[in-house]
């Protein structure tokens, strides 16, 4: 129970935050900070516990975003359901493209799924119809306004907010009690050996399948909360090279393996960026991705295990100076 | 129908021979040294503003000024090679780093958005005296840059092929691509092999990019989609193979053309992405490859 502690904390801090804040535009930035921190969290079950990089998870965020927008403008189912089913979808598709690429390793399997990325892209692009479904093609897709909670449409931010939190706390629980699992050591034996994890007698392929199965079923949740949080589905954004890289960035950032290192990352790099794009804006565009790309530069080349270990380790030296006893319990 | 469909394949294989020329440093450095430069599309990217603000700056011929990208990114190349990649290589352990591969893809995203900064994201193309030239056989159009373009590609290809099977130079790269513990009790120097291969791999990136500056408007993004049919080809003609990347970039080349014939060009692009999933599935050391084992 202990490990689920640090969940508890870090969500009651964050649930606190908003209140008494009247500034649409930090609430706007925290939703951002915790979205991508989940987006990271979801990457890092696949990406982090078993080492197969993704660089196509905006293809499954995409894929619940576009799902429950077209099942609630066209057929109004609620959001709410809407988002299960097309996590469901997703992670089904994702265990069929999977399924052959997990031959490949290392780089090989990475290319394989910016090129599944590449293909979805083209599809949902150059289509403003798939199966007589309204998918809005390259001008993008709105989400019709009706409000209300069963439509999860609300004119202030707050609510957002705290649905995406608890969203956020769902994933750190599954993260945490997956690492600390069977399955969780099952997917280390695999990230380290996976000849020798085999040899051994665990199951790679259906544990992989697992891992990517859980991983694309989150981040597609998380799209349907996309869809629904800006009421507009841009293609060349969620289908783009640069927001899958950027999701992979933050955990690398912030350490790719560990239950918060992708929480670090995102903690650190989303405000930044965000606070850039807004004090920037038209002058100069480019500037947050540079710096993403700028940090992730220096943070592979100084600290390649990410921020997450250095930070913590200097933090608990701290606290031992100061109060000279035991540290504070260990996050995970 | 027969005549654009020669068209078609006309167009395909000139495009194809650029390609091939542009995804030999990739090939290289991963054939070589077992990495993976992300940011090849965004070199290129990088090479054609250079190229392109020589040209027009100078008012030189572009295919005369070739050398000044290629001397460019040769220098890069090498530096980057020398003081960046060596030293994480030596921190690595495992045969195909990741490491590089992220710092690549970070060094990509900060090349095409500090370009985006300096340049705008609009594509600008430059204007030479060859710009709407074609030569007329019957009734089929060959583009002269084109033309131009691919001729210079391939024999600057052959020649690096040439260099690399060769000379005592490159006896040692190939050496060290194939075993580099039994290279170094040989004598060879490992290090500066790196440094040599992807500064040769880089420099033919930069004239290739002299080669697009003709016919091909230059843009901040522009890098994305070379810099993954690099990949691609670089797979279909096996890492390590500058002949296999003359074929792969011609089968792309061709695809892309002959399927947007018959097809979209978005379809089109979605079988080069199909044939490349087939492809690392099922052979994935390339087309020419013989035994099955990675």
């Amino acid at each position: 129970m202990k490990k689920y502690y640090p969940i508890f904390i870090v969500a009651g801090i964050l649930a606190l935050l908003p209140i008494g804040v009247r500034n649409n535009y930090a609430v706007h930035v925290l939703i951002m900070v915790i979205l991508n921190a989940y987006y990271a969290v979801s990457w890092n079950i696949l990406g982090g516990f078993t080492g197969h990089f993704s660089l196509g998870n905006g293809a499954y965020i995409a894929l619940g975003g576009y799902l429950t927008a077209v099942m609630y403008n066209m057929f109004n189912v609620s959001p709410w359901i809407g988002m299960i089913i097309s996590a469901l979808i997703a992670g089904g598709l994702s265990i069929l493209l999977s399924y052959p690429c997990f031959k490949l390793r290392g780089s090989y399997y990475t290319l394989s799924t910016m090129a599944f990325l590449y293909i979805i892209n083209v599809i949902i692009v150059s289509n403003p119809k798939i199966f007589g479904l309204e998918f809005g093609g390259s001008k993008g897709l709105n989400i019709r306004w009706q409000g209300g909670f069963s439509r999860m449409q609300f004119v202030s931010k707050i609510p957002y907010f705290y649905i995406i939190l608890v969203m956020f706390a769902i994933v750190m629980f599954v993260t945490t009690y997956i690492k600390n699992s069977k399955t969780g050591f099952y997917y280390a034996a695999i990230c380290t050996n996976q000849e020798a994890a085999a040899s051994l007698g665990v199951p790679v392929l259906k544990y992989k399948l697992r891992a990517q199965f859980t991983s694309a079923f989150f981040s597609a949740l998380g799209g349907g909360f996309y869809a629904m949080f800006f009421m507009f589905l841009e293609p060349t954004r969620l289908l783009g090279f640069a927001f899958s890289t950027e999701i992979m960035l933050l955990a690398v950032i912030g350490g790719i393996g560990e239950v918060w290192g992708p929480v670090l990352g995102a903690f650190i790099m989303v405000p930044v960026s965000e606070y850039l794009r807004g004090a920037l804006a038209t002058k100069l565009n480019g500037l947050p991705s540079a710096i993403y790309g700028l940090v992730l530069m220096l943070v592979i080349y100084f600290l390649p295990s990410g921020l997450f270990r250095p930070v913590t380790s200097w933090v608990k030296e701290r606290v031992k100076a100061v109060f000279g006893k035991k540290p504070a319990e260990e996050r995970c | 129908m027969g005549l654009g469909l020669l068209q078609a394949g006309c167009d395909g294989l000139l495009m194809g021979g650029v390609y091939a020329s542009i995804a030999v440093g990739l090939s290289l450095s991963f054939g070589v040294m077992r990495i993976i430069n992300w940011a090849q599309g965004e070199f290129l990217m990088v090479a054609m503003y250079v190229a392109f603000l020589f040209v027009n700056g100078t008012g030189w011929d572009p295919y005369l000024s070739l050398f000044v990208p290629a001397a460019f990114m040769g220098v890069l190349g090498y530096l980057l090679q020398k003081f960046v990649f060596n030293n994480m290589l030596d921190k690595e352990k495992s045969r195909e780093p990741l490491s590089i591969l992220l710092f690549t893809a970070g060094m990509g995203i900060l090349l095409v958005n500090v370009a985006q900064m300096l340049f705008g994201s609009l594509p600008i193309s430059s204007i030479t005296k060859y710009a709407s030239k074609g030569i007329h056989i019957g009734s089929l159009i060959i583009s002269l840059p084109r033309l131009i373009s691919f001729c210079i590609a391939v024999v600057l290809t052959i020649a690096l092929n040439f260099f690399i099977q060769k000379t005592e130079t490159g006896r040692a790269i190939r050496a060290t691509s194939q075993n580099r513990e039994v290279a170094q009790l040989m004598g060879i120097d490992h290090k500066r092999i790196y440094c040599l291969t992807f500064a040769l791999g880089a420099a033919l990136l930069g004239a290739s990019a002299a080669l697009l500056v003709p016919f091909y408007a230059v843009s901040p993004t522009m890098g994305g989609s070379f810099g993954f049919k690099s990949f691609i080809i670089v797979i279909l003609g096996g890492k390590g193979s500058i002949l296999g990347c003359l074929i792969g970039g011609i089968i792309i080349g061709l695809i892309e053309k002959i399927g947007g014939l018959y097809w979209s060009d978005a379809y089109a692009q979605i079988l080069v992405f199909a044939l490349f999933i087939v492809i690392l599935l099922f052979k994935p050391n390339g087309l020419l490859s013989t035994d099955k084992d990675a």
